[in-house]
């Protein structure tokens, strides 16, 4: 099975842009993706790897943003394509598609996403509020923003998300007809 | 905090102890002999008791404590020899087990049951210790020899006696009065205050030293105990001239743990020598998980190197054989650890037997067979409640009065027979009783009441069918022990949620006996591998009843309802799995694929899949750890290649079914 951690700058670094003197005790580190034209950031422990995207075995009278399951060692996990479920990019699965596994408390999960950009640290000081209604994703599950030199990251708060009912990953949520 | 967690863990610990102690404890009560106990039971019994009430102090339960406190002090009394074993306090004893099991469940889920619950058996016990009280206050009376005569087994009650001093720390009015009841119990005991606010107790008791600390442990930190120990003194004599210091551990940490430590070593010994280890599960299934794995990569290798040249690769070849042999050693031995024999679940049936039988007038004995045979933790745990209805079945309704047994011929005690053996990856459960046996007669009336069409020409395995039916019962009167009508269906349903299959067999006025076939374990399944479009499907093997290639004629469309497949004189709806699941067919023309006919619960269903792929043992993996229940899936597994296939949940696919096919319009094909 092809592993790999890829990215679209050439290797992932932890840059302190922005905030090279206040890397301390409160900064965080943030995976940043991209989804479409936007980068997304996560919270870095909750990832639990990257991988290529294989084989999902497809799950009857799922929606269409749940691609199937996955074996990953032993554990069968679920693989969210959020290209498809935000309307984000183009879904096109080739041996370039990135798969973000994610542990939300105990339980795992993939993400499909464009490509994987960046690990960067984040004191809670640079992240800003949100303005109305910005991003395609509801800002529920949304952190904030951050700026990081050129570029704005928005921060997922990945446990919401994924343990919403929008995603219904999680029994108890409505049932899938 | 991390304290609390220690606590919790302690907490579990506690609770999982006091179960097997509880168990224990019912375990010896049920053996021992009334007339000459043996002195080693009582005290396991004893211990069980105190290690209990040390437990519950130490976590706060008090209504724990104070059963437990009773039956020790009673236990005690009776090891010592200063009261006589009767069936009375075995009873007592049984009875207090059992509200002290609800009471430790109750903890367990924060959800404490009220003391009123214990009342009785407090009652009880209290009532007889009273008894010694008097017994003792007679025997006052008497003189020593005579004491000694009334002493059955003569096991030795003059033991040294001891005189402890034992100065408290600080204490609390409440804790002190404690204590004081309870080393009051031990001995005769004397309290001075010191000036200084300190207690210093006087006791004079047959106890060891250690008791005596035990004692002191539930309510004080022993570290801040100085206890003091003179010989025997008369009475009245300064004490503190001779006593000699013992124990002076206040500022002596290592001293005191090193005691510690070996207080503890006795404990352990005391009790059978432990060769087990309490492990998590989760640890075990985590075990269990990455074998699998394992056997999965080695099956890909395998697969690999079936390419490979047989005589240039011999070497390797010969490795991976070796490879494959210690990996399925290892599945085997990793699998054993959530094996638990079937002891655990026949050691609770001598006590209801005993019981029921009793309540009945009945005599009955059990015997059990094969309790070393070995089951999976999930099944033992589920097949305890079936096997519960099967014996009080047997014993209120296949075991006769004792003077109808003599009237037949039969010895006048019934007997019931528990076993279980290992047949072909399956365990086979057995109740067995030589009482009355099933009636033919009654059963057919009965059936026929309830609406269920019978014929004379049936065979005996077919009428006994009919006692799996809902709301079926021939017994006349319905007692508070079985006769509802309620059970048999129940047993037959969980049985067959595992995976089993229950059978009876009978001899009127012989007996009858119940054969329950169970899976090793749940986690391991008999699967047929079915293709539909580019999906691999998997449905248990138990469900499938027959797979065939329908012809044209054979396929029936009702307008509206969907597909009927005639085979062997019976219209079974035809499901197309591809349509269901909304997957690309290959082929949507019946003829062309294959239809396999599923059952479950009685009722049947035909799916076409394209092709079959072939039939393994799959190791069934819960969807719902990271995701979610889906329809129609029961489970999902891990195949040779790697990849994922789901496990097709029959019985939810013939609700489907029966929703567009029900028994009324296939009746009305069948006869048109």
């Amino acid at each position: 099975m092809p592993e790999m951690v890829k990215s679209n700058s050439e290797k992932p670094v932890k840059v302190g842009i922005g905030g090279g003197d206040d890397a301390g005790a409160d900064s965080q580190e943030y995976l940043t993706f991209m989804l479409g034209n936007e980068e997304y950031g996560i919270d870095i422990l909750k990832v639990q790897e990257i991988r290529g995207y294989d084989n999902v075995t497809r799950v009857p009278g799922a929606p269409v943003f749940i691609k199937g399951l996955i074996n990953l060692r032993g554990l069968i996990v679920p693989i969210v394509d959020m290209r498809i479920k935000f309307k984000l990019g183009i879904p096109s699965y080739d041996h370039l598609t990135t798969v973000i596994i994610l542990d939300i408390n105990g339980r795992f999960v993939g993400i499909v996403v464009s490509g994987v950009s960046d690990v960067i640290n984040i004191t809670p000081r640079q992240i800003q509020s949100l303005p109305n209604d910005g991003s395609t994703l509801k800002s529920e599950y949304l952190l904030g923003l951050c700026s990081i030199g050129e570029r704005m990251v928005i921060l997922i708060d990945v446990d919401r998300l994924m343990l919403s009912e929008e995603i219904a990953l999680k029994h108890g949520t409505d049932e899938v007809p | 905090m991390s304290s609390s967690i220690e606590i919790g863990q302690f907490f579990e610990v506690f609770f999982e102890e006091s179960e097997e102690l509880l168990a224990e404890m019912e375990g010896l009560l049920l053996a021992i002999d009334v007339s000459a106990p043996d002195k080693e039971e009582c005290n396991a019994i004893f211990r069980a008791a105190h290690s209990i009430k040390g437990g519950a102090a130490m976590f706060g339960l008090t209504d724990m404590v104070e059963l437990t406190h009773i039956m020790e002090s009673l236990l005690d009394n009776i090891r010592k020899g200063n009261m006589r074993l009767s069936d009375g306090h075995v009873n007592g004893f049984l009875k207090a087990k059992d509200i002290l099991k609800r009471q430790l469940s109750g903890h367990h889920q924060h959800l404490p049951i009220g003391s009123e619950v214990a009342e009785d058996v407090l009652v009880l016990l209290r009532d007889l210790s009273n008894q010694r009280t008097n017994n003792l206050g007679a025997a006052t009376h008497l003189d020593a020899s005579e004491i000694q005569a009334t002493l059955k087994g003569g096991s030795p009650i003059v033991e040294d006696a001891h005189c402890f001093r034992i100065e408290l720390p600080f204490t609390s009015v409440e804790d002190l009065n404690a204590l004081t009841a309870e080393l009051g119990l031990k001995g005769k005991l004397s309290c001075e205050n010191l000036p200084d606010g300190k207690t210093v107790l006087q006791l004079e008791t047959t106890q060891t030293l250690d008791d005596v600390v035990a004692i002191c442990s539930f309510l004080l930190n022993p570290r801040d105990i100085h206890i003091t120990q003179a010989s025997v003194l008369p009475v009245d004599k300064d004490k503190e001239a001779c006593a000699l210091p013992i124990v002076t551990a206040t500022n002596k940490a290592s001293s005191e743990s090193s005691y510690d430590k070996s207080r503890r070593g006795e404990a352990i010994s005391g009790r059978q020598d432990s060769r087990f280890i309490r492990v998590n599960l989760d640890k075990a299934d985590q075990l269990i998980n990455l074998v699998g794995e394992l056997v999965i990569t080695q099956a890909m290798i395998d697969q690999h190197a079936g390419r490979l040249d047989a005589i240039n690769h011999e070497q390797l070849l010969n490795h991976l054989t070796t490879l494959a042999r210690n990996t399925r050693d290892l599945q085997e031995s990793v699998m054993s650890i959530r094996m638990i024999p079937m002891d655990l679940v026949f050691s609770r049936f001598p006590r209801m037997v005993k019981e029921l039988a009793a309540k009945l007038g009945k005599k009955a004995k059990l015997i059990t067979l094969g309790g070393a045979t070995e089951l999976d933790k999930g099944l033992i745990e589920r097949i305890i409640d079936p096997l519960t209805h099967l014996v009080r079945n047997s014993i209120d309704h296949g075991l006769e009065l004792p003077h109808e047994r003599l009237a037949n011929n039969k010895a006048e005690t019934g007997t019931i027979i528990l076993s279980a053996v290992h047949d072909s990856g399956n365990v086979v459960l057995q109740v067995h009783d030589d009482g009355i046996g099933l009636d033919r007669g009654s059963i057919m009336q009965k059936a026929s009441d309830c609406g269920i069409s019978v014929s004379a020409e049936m065979s005996d395995e077919e009428v006994w069918q009919f006692i799996f039916a809902p709301g079926f019962t021939t017994a006349r009167t319905v007692t508070d022990i079985s006769g509802r009508g309620v059970g048999m269906d129940v047993v037959k349903r969980n049985i067959a949620a595992m995976g089993g299959s229950v059978d009876i067999q009978s001899n009127q006025g012989q007996g009858t006996t119940v054969t329950i076939s169970l899976p090793l374990t749940l986690a391991i399944l008999e699967g047929m591998l079915i293709r539909t479009g580019n999906e691999v499907y998997i449905l248990p093997l138990l469900a499938v009843v027959e797979c065939l290639q329908p012809v044209s004629g054979q396929i029936h469309e009702i307008t509206g309802k969907g597909l009927v497949i005639h085979v062997r004189d019976e219209y079974i709806p035809l499901m197309l799995l591809y349509e269901l699941f909304a997957i690309q067919p290959r082929l949507t023309n019946p003829t062309e694929g294959i239809v396999v006919v599923v059952e479950a619960l009685g009722k049947k269903t035909a799916l076409l899949v394209d092709s079959l792929v072939g039939q393994q043992q799959i190791v069934v993996k819960n969807l719902e750890t990271n995701f979610r229940r889906i329809p129609w899936i029961a489970g999902a597994t891990i195949l040779g290649d790697g990849s994922v296939s789901l496990i097709l949940d029959v019985p939810s696919l013939l609700n489907i079914t029966s929703q567009f096919c029900t028994k009324q319009t296939c009746y009305n094909l069948a006869s048109s």
